[in-house]
């Protein structure tokens, strides 16, 4: 194997492709990448077996060939690097890099020890624009479960039919489901949907909206593809089933609130720093065109707070995880939210008003049951 | 129709007086460790300064004892070997009595059951005697012998068949000998003690200066590392000794000795009073080692109770209990509170050999802790406090001690070990925590405030969780509904047994599936119909802290870390989780130090 490679594009390959190396693993091939010379050009990839990249830029090379070597080695090593061209070679079984004047030889691991990932016919493709993508992902990863009890929680429902997209994800006390309606092409196959975990999707929608490439995604039975220029990501996919989230979008609540969504976030931001730092409880006391926040925690102290508000109804008091709403205002772009309230115990229902975003969301929210 | 003999009537008779003797010696002798307890006792009465036992490996056949105390002269000694001759009973009558024997009662019963030799020179006198008796026959000869005397005691019931039979083992005697050693050598520190059991040395103790001295040496390990010191009791009764720190907790209770007035005693009592107050530290079926001292007024206590003096009968047994219990968990409370966060002074003057001196003395808290609600009210104060003292950067302060200013490394705040153990630097080297030991501890008590406290918070769920309970599972879950509505659950009915949980407690994982709320029922069905409501709350409040705690495997962010550390010593009882393991391990310095062989010594490790 030999190929030369500016020092820039190697670098940016390797950052790319770091995104699938584990942190901390036990098998030791994981902390490697893979490098392949084609006549075409390199490719590096890396797997921690759920995810894995695969990334390649087009370059002089002189011998193809494969090899696995230390990720992180070679990664800040050739962040070192003069900016100057790369010379990559495998000789006598040593992968030896020169650049300008320096030269390293690292030792590679064998390159068969190295997990080919099933490659599946796809049944279903779809294309996003990158800040589409971005929005959905946005407006969702944060709603995903950590609790490991319910497995299909900790991942984002897409699921796609010719007119819309749409994002899902919910930890059983919240829940955003994200759409994004509107024309964009659906290739081949019916509608379908997967379940995938949010460290698959964060890094595409970074992807795409540094390079503004559009998000290709593919679905198999067993995985999901995603590629954003030479880019591809592929995610194993999470088993369901996810739970009925249409059934629990409340159609009843009738109680509308308008608010200011910076001022209510900065005020939740300062009453909840005497929340209870377990249940982070913060009491919504909703009046006539007016919001109270309020928060009391044994052995901690109190804080009040008070915002204008577009309120009409009977007064309602409503407590909330207040880390749960700091959440949904941050995901919202909007000046204004609209709460659509029913009662103290019923699912909140949580959207922007006039969203300026790609995608629209609808974020529930479900109480805490207030202690009187 | 054949008739007992004895039944006759006109049989009737006066039985001869070595057979009285022998009956009542068997009051006194019932084994051969009771003649040694009471060689034993008369040796430390004697005000002697060393004492040795020797046995054979069947201590029924030879046991030996030897002091160096006041004596016994050529007319006092036939006088001892009368029955109810002593020198012992004060003039003030048997409600006075303070040494160990007092009913005179001792030598001549062991004469009434094996052959008994006594040597001794009383002080200030040049020559000795010895006697040799056998039932009432006393031979006296003029011997040699140091200063002090010897008993020796050969062939215990060896004239007596029938009682020789129901003796048991030779094993079981040696070993009642070594726990009876043990413990007057606990209660006499001052007199240099030794153990010998077929010319092995079993125990051999030098004068201690001080108690915990001698509770070290005979527990093998140093008093301040295995024990925490008991302090209590309200005048006129007065509670000092040592607790066994919970994490050294025994199958058996045989490290358990009670003194009252210096005189050892067993007490299911005491001893029940005792594990009370230790609570949830220690798992079940384990008991601590102690060494518990009780001083009170001679007219409270009846030792006169028991032919052997091995019980004794308070005026108000409830106080005593009340009292022992209290003691030990104020004692427990406030030292393993302070052990666990005392990073600077407790650590450093251990290490000086001087943590003695602060006897539970960490400032903020009460002295004596009385109540339960109390302690957490204390302990709840301090966690910022004890987040400054406990991973403050070493060289931040001026601390008293030259010792904390050994270089401990920059701050690098908690790490997770393997998912399961947290490791914190402290001033004095490194503390391990058991992540799920530790939720556990946390929740807990969590659990127990809101059981006893107001209704809890509870996050209502988006996708109601159905459960379909078995008669046995429904019928637990409307006993414990009252319990569970206080953590922060709410239930629904929807038909038959089928439950719909609509709301779990604030902030708690694990409970998403059902599982655990399974599991809990499960246990409730053994406590759920009891009466005691305070105990079913307990047992709910560790069963739920038992599911909901985070597990070793869970990864925990670095907010998520000190925040455990801080609520663990918010509570009362940071040292061990609700089974009584320990939640924490505090390796010293010093213990490095051993491990790498810059100290000598055996590390705790």
């Amino acid at each position: 194997m030999k190929f030369s490679i500016h020092q820039k594009d190697l670098q940016r390959l390797l950052t790319v492709a770091g995104d699938g190396v584990p942190k901390k693993t036990t098998l030791p091939i994981l902390s490697n990448y893979l490098i392949e010379a084609r006549p075409a050009g390199v490719r590096i990839a890396a797997t921690d077996l759920e995810i894995s990249i695969s990334t390649s830029a087009e370059t002089a090379v002189e011998t193809p060939g494969q090899v696995a070597v230390n990720a992180k080695r070679l990664q800040e090593v050739v962040r070192e690097l003069a900016k100057d061209e790369v010379h990559v070679q495998v000789d006598a079984g040593k992968f030896k890099m020169k650049c300008a004047r320096s030269a390293f030889e690292l030792y590679p691991m064998p390159v068969d020890d190295f997990p080919t990932l099933a490659q599946e016919r796809a049944t279903f493709s779809a294309r996003l624009p990158a800040k589409t993508f971005q929005a959905l992902v946005d407006l969702t990863c944060y709603a995903v479960s950590t609790d490991e009890t319910r497995p299909a929680l900790g991942g984002v429902l897409i699921q796609i039919t010719d007119k819309e997209i749409r994002f899902i994800a919910t930890d059983g006390h919240r829940m955003s489901k994200a759409h994004a309606s509107g024309k964009f092409p659906v290739e081949k196959g019916e509608p379908r949907e997967a379940i995938i975990p949010p460290k698959a999707l964060i890094p595409v929608a970074a992807w795409a909206t540094e390079s503004d490439h559009e998000v290709e995604m593919e679905l198999s039975s067993a995985a999901a593809t995603f590629k954003v220029g030479a880019t591809t990501l592929t995610s194993r996919l999470l088993q369901g089933p996810f739970p009925p989230y249409e059934s629990v979008i409340p159609k009843d609540n009738k109680k509308q609130l308008i608010v200011g969504r910076e001022a209510l976030l900065s005020s939740i931001r300062r009453v909840a720093k005497l929340s209870d730092s377990v249940s982070h409880q913060i009491r919504f006391s909703v009046r006539k065109d007016r919001l109270h926040l309020s928060v009391s925690t044994a052995d901690i102290g109190a804080a009040k707070d008070d915002l204008e508000a577009a309120y009409g109804e009977d007064d309602l008091e409503i407590g909330y995880n207040a880390v749960y709403l700091q959440d949904i205002l941050k995901s919202l772009d909007s000046d204004k939210v609209l709460f659509t309230l029913n009662s103290p115990v019923s699912a909140g229902v949580v959207t922007a008003v006039e969203s300026k975003r790609d995608a629209t969301a609808l974020c529930l929210i479900m109480p805490l049951r207030l202690q009187d | 129709m054949a008739t007992t003999p004895a039944l006759r009537a006109g049989r009737i008779r006066v039985l001869p007086s070595d057979i009285v003797a022998q009956i009542a010696a068997g009051e006194v002798i019932e084994r051969p460790v009771s003649v040694l307890k009471e060689l034993l006792e008369n040796a430390l009465d004697s005000g002697c300064t060393r004492c040795d036992v020797r046995l054979a490996a069947d201590p029924a056949a030879f046991l030996e004892v030897t002091d160096d105390g006041c004596g016994m002269s050529m007319q006092d000694l036939p006088l001892a070997l009368t029955r109810h001759a002593t020198s012992k009973m004060p003039e003030a009558g048997l409600f006075a009595v303070t040494t160990l024997g007092f009913r005179g009662e001792a030598l001549p019963s062991i004469a009434h059951v094996a052959r008994l030799t006594i040597e001794s020179r009383a002080t200030g006198s040049d020559s000795a005697v010895r006697a040799s008796a056998r039932g009432d026959q006393v031979r006296l000869e003029e011997i040699a012998h140091a200063p002090g005397t010897t008993v020796r005691v050969e062939g215990i019931f060896d004239d007596l068949p029938p009682r020789k039979k129901f003796l048991r083992s030779p094993r079981s005697e040696v070993k009642a000998a070594v726990r009876l050693v043990t413990a007057y050598a606990l209660a006499r520190p001052d007199v240099a003690m030794s153990l010998e059991v077929e010319g092995r040395y079993v125990l051999r103790l030098a004068r201690a200066t001080s108690m915990a001295e001698r509770v070290g040496e005979i527990f093998e390990v140093q008093a301040e590392d295995g024990f925490v010191k008991l302090e209590g009791g309200t005048p006129p009764l007065r509670l000092t000794g040592f607790l066994g720190r919970p994490e050294r907790h025994r199958s058996s209770r045989d490290d358990q000795y009670f003194f009252v007035n210096g005189r050892w005693i067993q007490s299911g009592l005491l001893s029940q009073s005792m594990r009370q107050g230790y609570r949830s530290l220690l798992p079940p079926d384990r008991h601590p080692a102690a060494v518990i001292m009780m001083e009170l007024p001679t007219d409270v206590v009846d030792v006169n109770f028991h032919p052997s003096k091995k019980e004794v009968r308070f005026a108000n047994d409830g106080w005593i209990w009340n009292e022992l219990r209290r003691a030990v968990e104020g004692s427990l409370g406030a030292a393993l509170g302070h052990v666990a966060h005392a990073s600077g002074p407790e650590i450093a003057d251990a290490a000086s050999g001087a943590a003695s001196s602060h006897p539970g003395g960490f400032a903020p808290r009460p002295g004596q802790v009385t109540e339960w609600p109390e302690l957490y009210r204390t302990a709840e104060s301090l966690p910022m406090e004890l987040r400054e003292k406990f991973l403050a950067p070493a060289g931040s302060d001026g601390e008293e001690d030259g010792a904390a200013e050994r270089p401990t490394g920059p701050q690098i705040g908690v790490w997770q070990l393997h998912k399961t153990y947290l490791l914190a630097p402290i001033k004095q080297g490194l503390l391990v925590v058991d992540q799920h030991a530790a939720h556990e501890r946390v929740l807990y008590e969590q659990a127990l405030r809101r059981l006893r406290g107001k209704l809890e918070t509870g996050q209502t769920m988006l996708f109601p969780l159905v459960m379909d309970l078995d008669a046995e599972e429904f019928e637990t879950l409307l006993l414990l509904m009252p319990h569970l509505e206080r953590l922060g659950f709410s239930f629904e009915r929807l038909s038959g047994r089928s439950v719909a949980i609509r709301s779990i407690p604030a902030g708690v994982k694990r409970w998403e599936d059902g599982m655990a709320l399974r599991k809990l029922l499960q246990e409730g069905r053994r406590f759920a119909s009891e009466s005691d409501r305070e105990g079913i709350a307990e047992k709910v409040a560790r069963s739920y802290a038992c599911h909901s705690a985070i597990k070793a495997g869970d990864s925990l962010g670095p907010e998520e870390m000190q925040a455990l550390i801080d609520q663990l010593f918010a509570t009362s009882m940071p040292h061990g989780d609700v089974h009584g393991r320990p939640t924490l391990i505090r390796l010293g310095l010093e213990d490095f130090e051993r491990l790498f062989g810059r100290r000598r010594g055996q590390p705790l490790l």
